[in-house]
């Protein structure tokens, strides 16, 4: 049976942009979460999943549903983030985390409404794990996103990063072990 | 002993383990075995640990214009299409209506019609044409014969009245 993803793109492809809407409502959000937490700034997230979108809507008329269509949107959207990483590798550092704390303060402050030093705590500890993600290598960086954020499987994330299953437990095992050898001091 | 999960490489089990994608069964065998294994334990624990941290990075929520953008994108991008490539694309993109796929067999068929005429009536070889007049002819000396019988019959028939 054809998954409802792929149905809604042929309806696409077909003429029917409400089916385009339908498809942008249930990976809105994915998409974007998973290229904020590979570039880690929200705006620059944005902008890249909006091109994965409009190279969606552009695809249209040559699309096949041969793989699982979140493997196909995920591999577009890995892609434009690995080529933004590289061009924007070499600029200011800081940058990304600086322009990121702002958002995680205001979240927490609309959540629970901390103390002050709770809120710089908290923001302290986030920017750890942020710190700690960004320091992986890309390719391990975007499979524990995608395992971990995402809940894909070994099959999935492999067909996304084009890989074998096993070079994907093997990327995960290297990333999860530098996690907690780096994080292992805030348990 | 030797743990047989660290032994034979199968510490992806540990890793489904953690992130609870492993079924009821092998879940269960895997905290029985978790309770015996001293290293599979810590292991356990370090990345559950970890696992809890990554967690408290959310992600912040999508810009709620965040569509309208996207749609405003789509319409320029379909402005700026050449006007013979939208149609194209609106041709290749839709199945043809029924109106339309009548209309385009009908004009076939008159096109058929108009180019795929015969071009000239079949040459008689000579041999055929002797051969129908000869059967021709017989057949009206058929028919005269009977016409004779015929009125023989009605003047015998007249005789005997």
């Amino acid at each position: 049976m054809l998954e409802l993803d792929a149905d809604l793109m042929l309806r696409v492809k077909a003429g029917d942009s409400a089916s385009f809407g339908q498809l942008l409502a249930r990976h809105r959000g994915p998409v974007i979460h998973f290229l904020y937490r590979m570039v880690q700034n929200s705006a620059v997230a944005e902008e890249l999943a909006q091109d994965v979108f409009l190279r969606v809507y552009r695809a249209r008329e040559s699309y096949v549903p041969s793989a699982k269509f979140t493997t196909w949107l995920f591999r577009i959207a890995m892609h434009l983030a690995l080529n933004n990483l590289r061009d924007r590798r070499g600029e200011r550092s800081g940058e990304s985390l600086d322009e990121e704390t702002g958002d995680g303060l205001q979240i927490q402050v609309a959540d629970s409404r901390p103390s002050a030093e709770q809120r710089m705590v908290d923001q302290a500890r986030r920017a750890e794990v942020r710190g700690a993600i960004q320091a992986l290598p890309d390719k391990q960086r975007a499979a524990v996103l995608m395992h971990k954020y995402e809940e894909m499987g070994y099959a999935q994330i492999a067909q996304v990063l084009g890989c074998s299953e096993s070079a994907v437990k093997s990327l995960l095992f290297r990333a999860y072990e530098t996690l907690r050898a780096r994080l292992a001091h805030m348990g | 002993m030797e743990c047989p999960i660290q032994a034979r490489g199968k510490k992806d089990l540990l890793l489904d383990y953690c992130a609870h994608t492993l079924g009821a069964g092998p879940a269960a065998q895997m905290e029985a075995h978790i309770a015996v294994c001293p290293e599979c334990k810590a292991w356990t624990e370090a990345h559950m640990r970890t696992w809890t941290l990554l967690d408290e990075w959310e992600a912040p929520p999508v810009s709620p214009d965040f569509d309208r953008r996207l749609r405003e994108r789509i319409a320029m991008e379909r402005e700026q299409t050449p006007w013979w490539k939208a149609i194209w694309q609106s041709v290749a993109a839709r199945p043809l209506k029924p109106a339309l796929s009548m209309a385009l067999v009908a004009l076939l068929l008159l096109a058929g019609l108009l180019f795929v005429r015969p071009r000239s009536t079949p040459p008689v070889r000579p041999g055929h044409e002797a051969i129908d007049a000869e059967r021709v002819e017989k057949a009206l000396d058929d028919v005269d014969m009977l016409r004779q019988v015929g009125s023989a019959e009605d003047t015998k028939d007249a005789g005997a009245m």
